[in-house]
């Protein structure tokens, strides 16, 4: 019924990402889900398109592992929504993975960057 | 946590709210609000794979997928009967077995007293070196009672069968007369008016006190039975109360019916030479030592036996010292009669479990492999591995679960038939093996261990299954490991081994039984009927006891279907024993011990009807009475220790006796008989006349013997209105046919022969069913390659002969490999044989002989299907 054990390899990277962009969305108050991934698509300028159907497991994930909280209110133009708010235990998150992210990044670019050795 | 934590429509919430919100922003930006909702969804995508996620993410999921697991597991095994009902009933079998053989063990070895703190009762008992001899008399018990400090209390009991009467009606029941403190001691409430105390030793008013079951038995429960009378003797009790339902008494077995106050002014309390107590119980003070309780006490009684008239050798043997023994579980004579035996038990139910789960193991994995292209697909279609091996678990626990209830109803079974087995006989024992949670937890345990153990190397095999290489080639190709074989082979082989441990055991159990039944026990054990006989109180004096017992006799005797009628006080294998001290001219007695001769008095006939035979002399008649000469009558063993070579007839035999010696003339020599066990040699006998007694006796047993086959049931009314016909206040109890007296002595062997040849049949049938499957699956799978074989040239018969080599090599190392664990098995259970020792070749020779032959034959209908396998269809459709 599902390819949950053969999947989860490939997803691993994607959702650690999305875990981070979602921490990052949140850094400066609350936010509902379609809220969050406006603001990764708009921050991203478009480059990235979040999908929501990845969207809603991975806030349910970082909810189940306490990262976030989610409460229902009301939104600037009078729809209700869940909102999630950053913990603490969140923004500690939010901090290791950025500084973890920031060494692949440069990891990365140092690989793509370097001059061919053999050559 | 097995609740969602959020529910499916918070969710939907959530994701109708997104949309909403995202269609507000596609109207904020000039779309007309009709396609800007349209367009959100479009957005949003796969609505249904959102919600699938969200579904598995939540914990509950693992719950849904067992009851999913469940329903595909039901599915599965309604599609193969034959493997789903060999499975459950070997599970069945196994459980069976294993909570039956518990809940005895429980009931019997392991269960505590239900009182109050039971670990800190103790039994004061006296010892010598001839080990433990009951507790000290009544005066000793005073004593030890008064002056030890380290017992927060202390009293005696001793129980007998009594004959009472209740409204003018006569019965026996279990009765117990103890210390007013009993109750107090062991810390019980009653269940209903009152229990007794201290006061009530004054007998002032005379109080008496009845079991829950005796009230539930006799009265129904009737709580109007509180002040009712109940005669003992001559002396009227008054019921004041009922003890609790789950309380039976100190003696495991043996359920007291009416507990009343010792009478310390009666006979037995004040002659203080009879040690008569049947117990004395102390609760240790909390925190006292045990060890500096029993030195006190110990102290106290070596004071109080130093008056003591008894010889010093006797006291030595058995009364030298006073020791302390734990009471938690009650007395312990069922205990040491059955802990052997059901160790015995316990460890061919163990043996018959672990059968059963390489059997079900074996089904498993042939289902399993059979199953290969099932779980490939699955795989291949995504489902994980941990998945399907869960999958598997849940099956193999289902099955096990269906296996335990029928196992559990078998238990039952099992056990109410062996608590009837234990309440037949003169002496029955009641033992309470029902259903407790102590079983049902441990039948759970045994369950879930036995279907984890089971299903774990099946699971274990679908865990490595590669998808891949299983689509591609197929179950057939898969299944040919040699790995799968060899354990197939393995586990029938191991089934094979455990059955010859079985079967050994059950062949040594049942040959013990049948040479116990080949003892020549002295006496014919065909047709007679035995019943007890107590006078009503008042026959104090030898002469009118004796002509009662003379007009019931004779009145028996008239009656149209006896052919024999006879009196004596007990008879053989009854149980009962009574010994004295005899004076022989020219035998000098060593010990004390040499001087003891046991006896019994009789009345003429009684060698006839038992069947026992004279070797010389003459038998009793009823001229051997009150005003001629004093005759006896000896056995074997009697003439041979007290004379030798010598003729005793004519000699005379000086009975010593308080209150004067009296003396017999012997006049004949009888046969050996068995008198109180199977097994032991027969005991120095002497045979008094009942009408010239040594002492007064209330209660004689009646033996009759009909004169039709079979018919001795039947003389039960005619007998019982003849006897009533000269007193009507005779109590008749005890009926019992000299048969299933001698039966009821061989309770143990019976059940041992019993239990261990049906666990050892059936565990061959199962390891033949396990070979028998292993094979037949195996040739279903090798049908191509039998095919090529045939049509390369081998016969049928030569592939035939080569199915029946391999179960036999199968066949032989599992009987290899069990034959140290048989002969260990038997070793330890040596002590219980009769006529066959574990050294015994013949034993295991005739248990493999069996085990290879209906090895063979399970072998022959897979082999004659692998002969009549056509090589051309094989070749063409694999």
């Amino acid at each position: 019924m599902s390819t949950r054990d053969t999947e989860n390899e490939r997803i691993a990277l994607l959702q650690g990402t999305l875990d981070l962009l979602i921490l990052r969305t949140l850094l400066f108050g609350k936010e509902h889900g379609q809220g969050i991934a406006r603001a990764i698509q708009a921050l991203s300028g478009n480059e990235l398109l979040v999908d929501h159907g990845s969207l809603y497991p991975a806030l349910q994930r970082l909810e189940a592992k306490g990262l976030v909280t989610a409460e229902w209110g009301t939104s600037g133009n009078n729809r209700k929504a869940r909102y999630y708010t950053l913990t603490p235990a969140g923004k500690k998150q939010l901090i290791s993975e950025t500084r973890q992210w920031e060494r692949i990044v440069a990891a990365v670019a140092r690989v793509l960057a370097a001059e061919n050795p053999s050559g | 946590m097995w609740f969602r934590k959020r529910r499916d429509s918070d969710f939907d919430a959530e994701i109708e709210s997104h949309i909403l919100l995202e269609a507000d922003r596609l109207v904020a930006e000039g779309m007309p609000p009709a396609e800007a909702e349209a367009a959100a969804r479009r957005a949003f995508g796969n609505l249904t794979i959102a919600r699938e996620k969200f579904f598995e993410g939540q914990r509950w999921l693992w719950f849904h997928q067992l009851g999913q697991d469940l329903r595909y597991g039901f599915r599965s095994l309604r599609k193969a009967p034959a493997f789903t009902a060999v499975v459950i009933l070997t599970i069945a079998l196994g459980v069976g077995a294993n909570t039956g053989v518990f809940s005895l063990v429980d009931a019997v070895l392991l269960r505590a007293l239900p009182v109050e703190n039971p670990q800190e009762l103790v039994f004061l008992e006296t010892a010598g070196t001839a080990g433990p001899s009951g507790p000290p008399s009544y005066p000793g018990f005073s004593r030890l009672r008064d002056e030890t400090t380290s017992f927060s209390g202390m009293a005696a009991f001793a129980s007998d069968e009594l004959r009472i009467e209740i409204d003018g009606r006569l019965e026996q029941v279990m009765g117990q007369a103890t210390s007013g403190n009993y109750f107090q001691v062991l810390g019980l409430k009653p269940r209903l008016g009152r229990l007794m105390d201290a006061e009530d030793e004054k007998l002032a008013p005379a109080i008496t006190v009845i079991s829950e079951r005796y009230w539930r038995r006799r009265f129904g429960e009737d709580p109007g039975v509180i002040g009712k009378s109940i005669s003992i003797g001559r002396k009227t009790f008054t019921i004041v109360g009922v003890t609790p339902a789950e309380f039976f008494g100190l003696q495991p077995g043996s359920p007291v019916d009416i507990t009343f106050p010792i009478d310390k002014n009666g006979e037995l309390v004040k002659n203080s030479e009879t040690l008569w107590l049947h117990g004395i119980i102390a609760r240790l003070k909390p925190g006292a030592s045990a060890d500096a309780a029993q030195a006190e006490a110990d102290s106290i009684y070596r004071s109080f036996m130093s008056t003591s008239r008894f010889p010093t050798d006797l006291i030595a043997k058995h009364w030298r010292h006073l020791q302390l023994l734990s009471a938690a579980r009650g007395m312990d004579g069922l205990r040491r009669r059955f802990s052997k035996p059901l160790y015995a038990l316990t460890g061919i139910a163990g043996l018959v479990q672990l059968l059963a789960i390489a059997n079900v193991a074996n089904l498993l994995l042939a289902r399993g492999i059979s199953r290969g292209r099932e779980f490939a697909i699955r795989l291949a279609a995504g489902a994980g591995r941990t998945r399907i091996v869960r999958q598997l678990l849940t099956e193999t626990l289902l099955l096990f679960c269906l296996g335990a209830v029928p196992g559990a109803l078998l238990a039952g079974w099992g056990v109410r038939l062996i608590e009837s087995l234990f309440r037949q006989g003169r002496r029955p024992i009641t033992i309470e093996a029902g259903l407790n949670w102590r079983v049902l937890a441990f039948a759970l345990v045994v369950t879930f261990l036995a279907g984890l153990i089971s299903g774990l190397l099946p699971a274990w095999r679908a865990f490595r299954t590669d998808p891949e290489r299983a689509i591609r080639e197929g179950q057939e190709r898969m299944s040919e490991s040699r790995g799968s074989a060899m354990l197939a082979h393995g586990l029938v082989a191991f089934q094979v081994g455990l059955s010859l441990v079985l079967l050994v055991g059950a062949v040594a159990f049942v040959k013990t039984l049948a040479s116990l039944r080949d003892v020549d026990l002295g006496f014919r054990t065909e047709e007679a009927l035995t019943m007890s006989l107590r006078l009503p109180e008042g026959y104090t004096h030898a002469g009118p006891s004796i002509a009662v017992w003379n007009q019931a006799l004779e009145s028996v005797r008239r009656l149209p279907g006896v052919r024999a009628a006879a009196l004596s006080i007990f008879t053989p294998l009854s149980g009962r024993d009574r010994g004295g001290l005899v004076r022989v001219r020219g035998y000098e007695p060593a010990t004390t011990e040499d001087a003891t001769i046991h006896f019994n008095h009789v009345s003429e006939g009684y060698f006839e009807v038992l069947g026992m035979s004279l070797l010389r002399g003459r038998l009793f008649t009823d001229r051997d009475a009150e005003g001629t000469t004093r005759v006896a009558l000896i056995n074997e063993s009697a003439a041979r220790k007290f004379f030798g070579d010598r003729d005793p007839i004519g000699e005379s035999l000086e009975f010593r006796r308080t209150g004067g010696n009296i003396t017999y003339r012997i006049v004949g020599v009888v046969r050996d008989t068995k008198h109180m066990n199977l097994r032991e040699p027969s005991k120095r006998f002497a045979f008094l006349p009942l009408r010239q007694p040594r002492d007064v006796e209330q209660r004689v047993t009646l033996i009759v013997a009909p004169r039709t086959p079979n018919g001795e049931m039947k003389l039960l009314r005619p007998v019982r209105n003849g006897i009533l016909s000269v007193d009507p206040r005779i109590l008749i109890s005890d009926v019992i046919t000299i048969r299933s007296q001698v039966d009821s002595t061989l309770l143990t062997e019976r059940l041992l022969s019993g239990l261990s040849s049906a666990f050892g049949l059936l565990a061959m049938v199962l390891a033949s069913i396990g070979l028998y499957g292993v094979l037949s699956y195996r040739i279903g799978r090798q049908r191509l390659s039998i095919g090529i074989q045939m049509a390369l040239g081998a016969s049928p018969s030569f592939v035939a002969f080569n199915v029946l080599r391999q179960s036999g090599v199968v066949i032989v190392i599992g009987l290899i490999a069990g034959l140290p664990f048989a002969m260990v098995a038997a070793r330890m259970a040596d002590t219980m044989f009769w006529g066959v020792k574990a050294s015994d070749p013949l034993i295991y020779i005739a248990s493999a002989g069996l085990l290879a032959i209906v090895g063979i034959a399970s072998a022959y209908l897979p082999a004659r299907r692998a002969a009549s396998i056509d090589p051309a269809t094989a070749l063409r459709h694999g």
